[in-house]
């Protein structure tokens, strides 16, 4: 699996490790640069991977995510010395930016699972983990299939009632696409079984499908990812990402010079797979123009 | 019953009802003879300085306390303590957090925030209130103060 740029491009262990590091880091911290910072990151890196469709995904979840929290927040929370305009109890400035950057966090989350799904194919899922927790894995991957799997099975069954002359509506036809579908997927998942076992899986001396060996490029990646992760980790639990909203924001010569360390750090690590891609698209590109 | 007795009846009856009617507006008109004028203040001396306050907010209470100094006000209409206090505070812009006739806050300072027993009540011309802020309607010359407390005091006291 050489094909693509950056993440793509490397062993999926430190494509997984960025996205395990970034997603948590992410979630556990509520402060408006970080979220801020995580959101752009994800976006870019989004518009990177899926173009058009990735605008889509963000104007019909993201952006929604962001405005209803904004809205649930300034309306249910009236602390803060900033008073905006009275809707009963007074809405603050600071509850609006506690909303934002509330929003902002689910948000880049949101984002950055819908890079991930387009970076680390089931495949390659497999062949990350389908040696150490062969189970888990496959039970993940599936379940990760689950819902658009059925869907399709749900709609051939219909099809096929349709064909045979006992298509439409109603609770009762409903109920035997229901069955059908039902009998289908235990049926499907015995064979599943019984087809995997067949193969081999999870057996030691068996390779998967997209095995890859670690090359020196990957290692050094990964223990890059992993001394970035490592320090962001740390510098989270020793509270240099931490902000207080209520009742008045931190002036900003608050700031440490740390605490700026630890910023640029987590934002370089945010924007780290646009910088990757966009790098070796301009090294392909410019060694193309060569030729 | 003959005719005349029955208009007899009639009239009587009509008599009560207007005398009923007249008595009990009276009555009311009496309580609340507007517009007369009441006091509010809003004190909160047992916070000031608080070990379990954060910083930010013990930097937002006055040093003497006082958030709001005993302020004359005309009222013209009938108002619940509730109200006064809402009404005022929003005129002097002084931060507030009001659910379902309980005062969370005033001037960002929280219930709850010294000691798990601490919050506003209120007084009325020096007694603590035995009703809901929502549901005392104030009268004149009263002495209304919004005290934020540590324990839930006395009644009585």
């Amino acid at each position: 699996m050489n094909s693509g740029f950056g993440l793509q491009r490397y062993h999926a262990a430190a494509a997984f490790m960025f996205f395990a590091a970034v997603i948590i880091l992410t979630a556990v911290t509520v402060h408006p640069a970080y979220a801020a910072v995580s959101l752009i990151g994800a976006f870019f890196y989004c518009i990177i991977l899926k173009k058009g469709a990735a605008v889509k995904f963000f104007l019909l979840f993201a952006l929604p995510v962001i405005i209803l929290f904004t809205l649930v927040n300034a309306l249910s929370v009236s602390s803060g010395v900033t008073i905006l305009f009275y809707l009963y109890n007074p809405v603050t400035l600071e509850s609006i930016i506690n909303g934002l950057t509330l929003g902002g966090v689910i948000a880049a989350v949101l984002l950055w699972f819908y890079a991930y799904g387009a970076v680390i194919s089931p495949h390659r899922f497999l062949g990350l983990f389908g040696r150490v927790l062969p189970k888990t894995a496959l039970v993940l991957t599936m379940s990760a299939g689950l819902f658009p799997r059925y869907k399709r099975r749900l709609k051939e069954v219909k099809r096929a009632q349709i064909l045979i002359g006992k298509g439409g509506g109603g609770i009762k036809k409903g109920y035997r696409n229901l069955a059908a579908l039902l009998s289908w997927s235990l049926c499907d998942g015995l064979e599943t079984a019984a087809s995997m076992r067949a193969r081999g899986y999870g057996l030691k001396t068996r390779k998967p499908l997209t095995f890859k060996k670690m090359r020196a490029s990957d290692i050094a990646v990964l223990s890059i990812l992993t001394a970035f992760a490592a320090f962001l980790t740390a510098a989270f639990i020793a509270g240099a990402a931490s902000f207080t909203f209520y009742p008045s924001l931190p002036p900003s010569a608050d700031y440490s010079l740390f605490a700026a360390a630890v910023f640029a750090a987590f934002a370089l690590f945010c924007l780290l797979p646009v910088i990757l891609h966009t790098e070796e698209v301009l090294r392909w590109r410019t060694s193309l123009l060569k030729i | 019953m003959s005719k005349t007795a029955a208009k007899k009846f009639i009239a009587l009856c009509a008599v009560t009802a207007a005398l009923t009617a007249a008595v009990f507006f009276a009555a009311c008109e009496s309580e609340y003879e507007h517009p007369f004028s009441v006091t509010l203040s809003v004190t909160c001396t047992a916070a000031v300085g608080h070990a379990d306050l954060p910083e930010t907010v013990r930097a937002l209470l006055p040093a003497d306390g006082v958030i709001l100094s005993d302020e004359s006000i005309e009222i013209t209409k009938k108002t619940s303590v509730l109200t006064l206090l809402r009404e005022n505070l929003q005129q002097q812009r002084i931060q507030f957090d009001i659910s379902g006739g309980y005062v969370r806050a005033i001037n960002n300072l929280y219930e709850k925030q010294c000691g798990p027993f601490s919050g506003w009540v209120y007084y009325i011309n020096g007694s603590l209130a035995s009703s809901g802020a929502s549901s005392y309607a104030v009268r004149a010359d009263d002495v209304i103060e919004w005290r934020y407390v540590l324990s839930a005091p006395e009644f009585g006291a």
